[in-house]
């Protein structure tokens, strides 16, 4: 096949491919980081308490996207810059793909810089930005320069040390109110639609497979892992809106910021006061993942096109992440920011049905020409 | 290599630059309150528990009181009277004189809700009388005035009273269609006693429920595990009711729309004067005393629906629960609507046993 397009598929050495069951750490982990944090206020502003099936309409979404981008690329063997070089030429190829590498720095500054907020907001007011944001960029910088396997173990790690803290959703369910959940669809599909869009931030990350499909050692049975990840954060975006809107009022619900961390300040234990503060120091272990492959994804593509040493790469893209950390220095403009990202997020997952289709009409032309 | 353990190190050791505090060095505000002074101006007083030595193992609480117009300023002030940095994350309770209640708590509620240091599991309550003496006065020996209020809220809500705490409060507070409530106290010589229930519309203090009727209130809100009620008639008979459940329903054909409540108890009679007692009668008796308690509670939340809705309060969330229920929920129209909308009441009474003795 690879004969046909004429593109070359991308050969990495055997040892740094990760096995198939791998791909579900990496897709969750890539697809939960801020997001979860905050949502339900934000999709709830559409569509209110029915905005649950929002997140159903949005999963069922990523599902497609998900078997798209397999497809694209089971046809092509490469990455999103070889697809881009075979179907746009070296040029306007090359420039759609530093698109997507900045897109990807964009992720990383957003998750970044929304952490960074909460804490300052939560747990240190007085919080040196300046200092913390380096040494947490000093991390990420020591883990992607140690390759995606790296990248890919702590993944694992992250998705099951912060597993326990799901059940943290027992402690709101207890005091939450069940009679004002009525499964009545009030709202109208296009409010439903306009919620599953503002679920998109939190649904981001599945692109990432574009990058590292090459690393998987055998991709064909890497599909049903991906879809396991979608599916698995599908369920505990669900499982933390529905608890949300039990605990929350709706029009409560919109004067809180982080809606799931709030949640956590009605856990009680003997041995500790505020759940809150072990719940986001917990979460730095998923804030850590979620950067690194979004820092690796965005250096992995300049290494690709230019030919230049990815260490590099991550050194500027840390320095530029550290930069702007510092500039957006406002809780309005990070909002701002986290809107702005989640409407790039939404036309970027459009952008792969449409390079789906191109895909499709350029290999059936070709083929036609060919015989 | 030694280079590399050396960073690791230094990196570890700088997490000792984090500003420690002490808890002796600190004053930790356990309770707050607020007094209505004029329009403008409120007397905030906070307790703050003082350990002693050791040895003695008793607990001083030291009261500060100032006078300020603005949150914002109370805070400051405050702090200009502490030897100690003030500490707000173990606050338990809030209180609120009744005046200041009336004219509304909508400012105190906006920081507690804003404010991440603060607990939502916090109680809150409307001091019937001065809040400073109540916080001032001396208890126990043994207990801060914060913990024994607190106890105080938390052992009546496992009984008659209805529960509440900042969070529920709040979601009341903000949701449309559906008010909150708080535990009234009031300062008795040397103990406080929870009098009753105060109602809110919003965030303004409209109007109590007695004593007698809060177990009613607590019937048609939440399941009730443990409370005691008694027939007001000469025989004095009463129950414990050991179970509850209550359920809406929503009649929405009419313009009007018509709420149907209906509600089980279960319990069992835990006196009965002796005069009225025919041992050879039990069924019959217990069947009797069934119809008379479904009719005695009946009774009594039809009396106290028509209360709410003669103060234009909805605690029970009727509104709520029509918004949730039915499309196209307008606000305008159901606040000219609540105070003649038709609730029924529907109590079905379940007496389980009569003790030990016949």
């Amino acid at each position: 096949m690879n004969k046909i397009s004429g593109v070359k598929g991308v050969n990495i050495p055997e040892q740094f491919l990760i096995t198939p069951m791998f791909v579900f750490f990496v897709i969750h982990s890539m697809q939960v980081g801020v997001g979860i944090m905050g949502f339900e206020g934000y999709i709830a502003e559409h569509a209110g308490f029915d905005s649950w099936i929002s997140i159903l309409i949005a999963g069922a979404f990523m599902h497609i996207v998900l078997w798209m981008t397999y497809s694209l690329l089971h046809s092509s063997g490469g990455d999103i810059v070889s697809i881009h070089r075979g179907l746009f030429g070296k040029y306007i190829g090359g420039f759609l793909s530093v698109v997507i590498s900045l897109y990807f720095l964009l992720l990383a500054l957003t998750v970044l810089r929304t952490f960074v907020e909460i804490i300052q907001v939560w747990m240190f007011p007085s919080l040196q930005m300046k200092l913390f944001t380096a040494v947490f960029l000093g991390i990420i910088y020591y883990l992607v320069v140690g390759g995606f396997r790296l990248v890919t173990g702590f993944c694992m790690i992250s998705v099951i040390l912060t597993l326990p803290l799901l059940l943290l959703l027992l402690f709101p369910i207890q005091i939450g109110n069940v009679n004002y959940l009525y499964p009545a669809i009030e709202h109208g599909f296009v409010d439903l639609l306009a919620s599953a869009k503002a679920t998109t931030l939190s649904f981001l990350g599945i692109e990432l497979l574009l990058i590292f499909y090459p690393f998987i050692k055998k991709p064909q049975q890497s599909v049903k892992w991906a879809h396991f990840g979608v599916f698995f954060t599908v369920l505990i975006y669900l499982a933390t809106a529905l608890v949300a809107f039990i605990y929350y009022s709706e029009e409560q619900l919109k004067q809180v910021t982080w809606g799931t961390i709030s949640l956590w300040k009605i856990v009680e234990f003997p041995f500790i006061e505020r759940f809150e503060y072990i719940g986001i120091s917990l979460w730095v272990y998923v804030i850590i993942p979620n950067i690194c492959l979004a820092v690796w994804g965005a250096t992995r593509i300049p290494k690709r096109l230019f030919k230049i040493s990815q260490k590099k790469m991550v050194i500027l893209y840390c320095v530029i992440l550290f930069t702007a950390t510092l500039l957006l220095d406002d809780r309005q403009i990070v909002e701002k920011i986290n809107d702005f990202t989640s409407q790039v997020g939404f036309y970027v997952l459009l952008y792969i049905p449409v390079l789906f289709v191109i895909s499709k009409i350029f290999h059936k032309v070709r083929d036609t020409n060919e015989t | 290599m030694k280079r590399k353990g050396l960073l690791v190190l230094m990196l570890l050791f700088l997490t000792g630059c984090q500003e420690i505090y002490s808890v002796e060095d600190r004053a930790i505000v356990q309770i707050l309150g607020y007094d209505y002074v004029d329009d403008k101006e409120v007397k905030g007083t906070v307790g703050i528990p003082h350990y002693g030595e050791e040895e003695k193992r008793t607990v001083e609480e030291l009261n500060l009181t100032v006078t300020a117009q603005s949150i914002k300023e109370f805070t400051d002030k405050i702090e200009k009277e502490s030897s100690k940095p003030i500490s707000i994350g173990k606050l338990t309770v809030s209180l609120y004189d009744r005046e200041l209640a009336e004219n509304g708590l909508d400012e105190f509620l906006d920081v507690l809700s804003r404010d991440p240091r603060i607990g939502r599991n916090i109680h809150l309550g409307i001091v019937d009388g001065e809040v400073q003496e109540m916080i001032e006065a001396k208890y126990n020996q043994n207990e801060t005035t914060a913990r024994y209020v607190n106890s105080i809220i938390k052992n009546n809500s496992r009984r008659n009273f209805p529960r509440s705490n900042l969070h529920w409060f709040l979601y009341a507070y903000y949701a449309e269609g559906l008010d909150g409530y708080l535990p009234l106290l009031k300062k008795q010589n040397s103990h406080i006693k929870v009098t009753g229930i105060a109602l809110f519309d919003k965030g303004t203090f409209v109007s109590t429920v007695e004593e007698d009727k809060v177990l009613i209130l607590k019937l048609l809100k939440e399941k009730v595990e443990k409370g005691t009620a008694s027939l007001p008639t000469e025989e004095k008979t009463g129950i414990e009711i050991s179970d509850s459940n209550v359920k809406y329903r929503i009649n929405t054909k009419g313009e009007v729309p018509e709420f149907n409540i209906s509600l089980t108890i279960t319990g069992f009679i835990n006196e009965i004067q002796e005069s009225s007692l025919d041992k050879e009668q039990t069924p019959e008796l217990a069947n009797k005393l069934e119809k008379d308690f479904a009719e005695y509670f009946k009774e009594n939340s039809e009396e106290l629906i028509a209360q709410f809705q003669e103060n234009n309060t909805d605690p029970l969330g009727l509104g709520n629960l029509l918004k949730n229920r039915r499309q196209g929920f307008d606000k305008e129209k159901w606040e000219e609507q609540y105070p003649d909308v038709p609730v029924n009441v529907d109590v079905d009474v379940k007496i389980t046993g009569i003790g030990i003795s016949l």
